[in-house]
């Protein structure tokens, strides 16, 4: 086996080979990453080098380079700043609001459709169930307004024949979030149990058959056989969860809240973007957003480093 | 329903099980039959509340009033031309940038991954990637929509894939001379028609499902996508600006007259019916791609 082989099977790549020659002998593969790589520094890093402007007061006309520095001004008026407590406050209990109902969900969904049997009814329940979750928010939104219509809904008709007055859910504050709640299950539920009943079907069959044999209720055997399968893919999905827990749903939010919810379902998300793409201020908006990057960083490293602490398979890395 | 070994305890639980769907499945359909039922109705009939479980006659004013509307098309069109552009384009640069990174002799590939799955933990946020594109002039622009598809997550799922592939397939293409492009072209994305199609799916969904990057970045009113036009009917109520006007035939009939909910619904069934029709075909791929992301690492 010469060195003047022009084809050699690939090293390997690593510390015992020079970079330049590493390089040079994998040309190819160079070209092919670099538009890629290029497209991702471009959008993805281009983006957090223009976060600079979160210390500085950004005007447009000046560009980056020509705002001045102001340092810690703006997080200091996001963090005094009144509207601020009731967005801070709002995105953590929707969001938490989210995750108590909302984690659960798929996961009962997942155990009671393994309970079926299969076939057509089977897969027919688990297909209608995550059809929702490939339409938009603009058309659930539009979907839930009409049927919680105070004239031609479904839900006040029931509410006016049982004699009480129609009920204006989408402009109430003490209403809105249960909807919003209710809607994003009802969007997701479906589509969040796949996983589950993916792990699910991974599962020994002969360890069910065990079970029987020893006398098991399907409920037992829920509960020592189906739960534990799942636990890492709970653990998993909490997570990313946890990561995203400033999150509180955008797309939702921004199409079915109106001014008379501000109160209940503002959220840093829908807050910045009126500061920044409606009043223009660019600068606060930047460090508002900032902050909640910086916040979901740090909850999944934390949520991660926990869950590894406890059950290092479990965790993400 | 049953199984041999069930208890008695086991029953009620199969029953409640099956009930439980029953209802699930209701809960799920109802929304979108109410509004079929609403596109369908006389005036009269949708003015009433209550469950819409049919109606008679059949009402066909709702549906004219919106096909007549010139954007409806232009928007359907606009989306048709990004979902295929976007998906397009995405499913190549992606699955050219992720198979070096699939390959042994890659160099710095440990940190051309951490630098790909970083983006994952973190970005600039809205305002700066607001302003990046303006400062790139693509503001406004079919571009700024397609452009950026490149994301870490279908990265890493294609990588995953490309690497289950056999070395020994790849070895003897290279051993025959062929140069690494070519053993990808030929080669490797033949092999990969499962994580191909996968991509494809759910990259065509975001695109055709996305409101909110148009609605910043596109304001021209020829190249508004079916979403933008939906909100602004749906959930603003602006009929006129998106063409949707009853008829000069419709005059005396006042029954056919559609209401607002009416025509709302009657938009909502002619974007939704397509995806409802379609999506049990293609559901399958959506499955198989969890399955093949679900795979840690």
């Amino acid at each position: 086996m010469s060195q003047g082989m022009a084809v050699a099977v690939p090293k390997k790549a690593s510390h015992k080979v020079p970079l330049r020659r590493q390089f040079k002998a994998a040309r190819g593969l160079l070209l092919m990453f670099i538009p890629g790589f290029l497209l991702i520094l471009l959008f993805n890093y281009g983006p957090m080098y223009g976060l600079q402007i979160a210390f500085k007061d950004f005007k447009i006309m000046r560009g980056i380079w020509g705002s001045n520095w102001v340092g810690f001004e703006h997080f200091q008026r996001f963090f005094t700043s009144p509207v601020v407590l009731r967005v801070l406050k709002n995105t953590i209990e929707i969001s938490l609001m989210r995750l108590v109902f909302g984690f659960p969900a798929p996961i009962i969904l997942a155990l009671l459709i393994n309970e079926l049997r299969d076939g057509f009814f089977k897969r027919f329940a688990q297909t209608v169930s995550y059809l929702p979750h490939f339409i938009s928010w603009v058309i659930i939104a539009a979907l839930v307004r009409a049927l919680l219509s105070p004239s031609t809904g479904v839900v006040n008709a029931a509410i006016k024949a049982l004699g009480f007055q129609p009920i204006y859910f989408l402009v109430s504050t003490t209403w809105f979030r249960p909807v919003l709640i209710l809607s994003a299950i009802w969007k997701e539920v479906g589509w969040g149990s796949v996983l589950y009943l993916a792990a699910l079907s991974s599962v020994d069959p002969t360890l069910y058959e065990a079970a029987i044999v020893d006398g098991a209720t399907r409920i037992q055997r829920m509960r020592h056989i189906s739960l534990p399968t799942i636990a890492p893919v709970m653990s998993i999905v909490l997570i990313l969860n946890m990561g995203g827990i400033l999150d509180a749903g955008f797309d939702q939010i921004f199409n079915m809240y109106n001014t008379n919810v501000f109160e209940v379902a503002d959220i840093i998300d829908t807050y910045v973007y009126r500061a920044g793409l409606i009043s223009y201020e660019y600068s606060f908006a930047s460090a508002v957003g900032l902050f909640k990057s910086l916040v979901g960083l740090i909850m999944v490293l934390s949520t991660n480093a926990i869950v590894r602490r406890l059950d290092r398979g479990s965790a993400l890395w | 329903m049953f199984e041999r070994h069930d208890t008695l305890a086991d029953k009620f639980v199969v029953v409640f099980v099956y009930l439980a769907m029953l209802v699930l499945i209701f809960i799920m359909v109802y929304p979108f039959w109410d509004q079929l039922v609403m596109s369908f109705s006389m005036r009269e009939a949708a003015l009433r509340g209550g469950f819409r479980l049919w109606t008679w006659p059949l009402n066909i004013e709702s549906y004219r009033m919106v096909l007549r509307s010139h954007q409806l098309f232009v928007a359907f069109g606009n989306s048709i031309y990004r979902v295929v552009m976007g998906t397009s384009w995405t499913l190549f640069i992606t699955a050219l940038t992720a198979y070096p990174l699939s390959r042994d002799n890659m160099p710095l590939k440990g940190l051309f991954t951490g630098m790909i799955l970083f983006t994952m933990l973190f970005g600039g946020g809205l305002i700066p990637s607001y302003l990046l594109r303006r400062d790139l002039n693509l503001l406004d622009k079919r571009m700024v929509l397609i452009l950026p598809g490149l994301g870490a997550w279908n990265i890493i799922i294609m990588r995953n894939f490309f690497r289950s592939i056999p070395h020994e397939v790849q070895e003897s293409a290279s051993l025959d001379g062929a140069s690494d492009f070519r053993t990808f072209l030929s080669i490797i994305l033949p092999l990969s028609k499962p994580v191909l199609a996968t991509v494809a799916l759910w990259t065509a969904v975001g695109h055709w499902n996305d409101f909110f990057g148009p609605l910043i970045y596109i304001s021209d009113k020829n190249k508004v996508v079916l979403q933008q036009l939906l909100r602004r009917v749906l959930l603003e109520s602006e009929f006129s600006h998106a063409g949707i006007q009853p008829g000069p035939e419709l005059g005396d009939v006042m029954n056919k007259r559609p209401t607002d909910e009416m025509a709302k619904a009657a938009l909502l069934m002619v974007t939704t019916v397509p995806i409802v029709l379609v999506y049990p075909f293609v559901q399958r791929y959506f499955i198989k791609g969890i399955m093949l992301g679900a795979v840690k690492g």
